[in-house]
């Protein structure tokens, strides 16, 4: 074989390890390590009646990044509450998608406006969840998925109430 | 020994095993064990107008999500998840039922359908309408705060504990039409998993142990 073809596999095959390698460290910081057992079969996807795709939270644990945006299309709130969480939250009005803040000040829907979610950052994701747990009980590895709604929303919570001291 | 590969992968696992363990103790919950308080149902005021359904109800609702139901013509509850906000639950013309829930002869739930999946419903089946023919047919609406059938936590915890289905809580529909726990004390094994598990605080501790 060419060498530089070997060499060229060989590099590939060292990033590819080292994307892995990163996947379980950041599922390892996020403290959620049994986020790497999901594989994605969507099972959970439909049983949320507030329309969170509960995958997401696990994409979040993954990525080590709370703020990912991930489908929660069924929550109901007024316009000018959905601005002030996420200017960039994607939201349904009058069948439009859009952001939070487009709507508000392109589009100038009323702030009194009762709009429904579309695409929202997980730690706010996991702010709506009522956590009845409809998730875990439809996850075929019985993955602990209200254990890190719990850890977003605490996390959550000490940010904004660190923001509040400041 | 230890260049032995299988004793070695095995002691990697253990390793990863307490580790993972230790991360997650401070995650785990502890059940103090005592019996359950039950909130009591919640009053509202249906006040309707032309395009809209505007609900009072108690302001310690507020920013919770509550179910608003409506009965049809078939025995089905119907019902959406509303946020309660400055004391009132508005409904609108357009706005679709979220659960479709059957109920047995026993007034138990027998089963129920998830009406919107995704950004699609299956069903559209207009709230606004579903209140307004309940009301003009003498059928029940109401609030319901328990998210019964959709959060099944405290039945799931009683379950955990008590073998068979002689269970010392059950949800059942009540005469108002909202579906509530029925408790029976005598079965009750204190372990305190429905309350710490209930996510609306319908159901609490009670201070019946500490004799408050």
């Amino acid at each position: 074989m060419n060498r530089s073809l070997v060499r060229f596999n060989a590099a590939i095959m060292g990033a590819l390890v080292l994307f892995l390698l990163a996947i379980v460290a950041n599922a390892l910081a996020s403290r959620q390590p049994w986020v790497l057992f999901c594989y994605n079969c969507k099972a959970c996807n439909s049983s949320c009646i507030l329309g969170i795709d509960p995958q997401g939270f696990v994409d979040a644990a993954l990525a080590g990044d709370p703020r990912i945006y991930i489908y929660t299309t069924n929550v109901r709130l007024r316009l000018s509450k959905a601005a002030a969480i996420d200017p960039n939250m994607v939201i349904t009005v009058a069948g439009k998608k859009v952001a939070a803040h487009v709507a508000l000040n392109e589009l100038h829907v009323a702030p009194d406006t009762e709009v429904v979610t579309y695409r929202v950052q997980a730690r706010n994701a996991a702010r709506f969840c009522i956590q009845c747990g409809a998730c875990e009980r439809s996850c075929v590895l019985g993955l602990p998925l209200l254990r890190e709604i719990d850890q977003l929303r605490a996390r959550e919570a000490s940010e904004v109430k660190e923001s509040h001291a400041q | 020994m230890l260049s032995n590969s299988p004793v070695k992968v095995s002691l990697i696992i253990l390793g990863l095993s307490a580790a993972a363990f230790l991360v997650q103790k401070s995650l785990m919950v502890e059940f103090p064990g005592n019996y359950p308080r039950f909130a009591a149902p919640v009053k509202a005021g249906f006040e309707f107008a032309d395009q809209q359904v505007r609900i009072h109800v108690p302001t310690e609702l507020n920013d919770l999500s509550v179910f608003v139901f409506a009965y049809d013509s078939q025995g089905h509850m119907q019902a959406v998840v509303k946020p309660a906000e400055n004391g009132a639950i508005e409904v609108n013309r357009g706005d679709y039922s979220d659960i479709d829930v059957r109920f047995d002869e026993g007034d138990q739930v027998a089963g129920f359908e998830m009406l919107k999946r995704m950004d699609s419903y299956t069903r559209e089946l207009d709230m606004f309408t579903a209140l307004k023919e309940a009301k003009a047919n003498g059928r029940r609406i109401g609030i319901q705060r328990c998210l019964y059938p959709v959060c099944t936590r405290c039945v799931e915890g009683c379950r955990s504990v008590i073998s068979g289905g002689d269970l010392a809580l059950e949800m059942r529909k009540g005469e108002d039409g909202a579906i509530r726990p029925v408790y029976s004390k005598g079965k009750c094994p204190r372990c305190g998993k429905c309350f710490v598990w209930c996510p609306v605080k319908v159901i609490t501790e009670s201070d019946s142990l500490s004799g408050k």
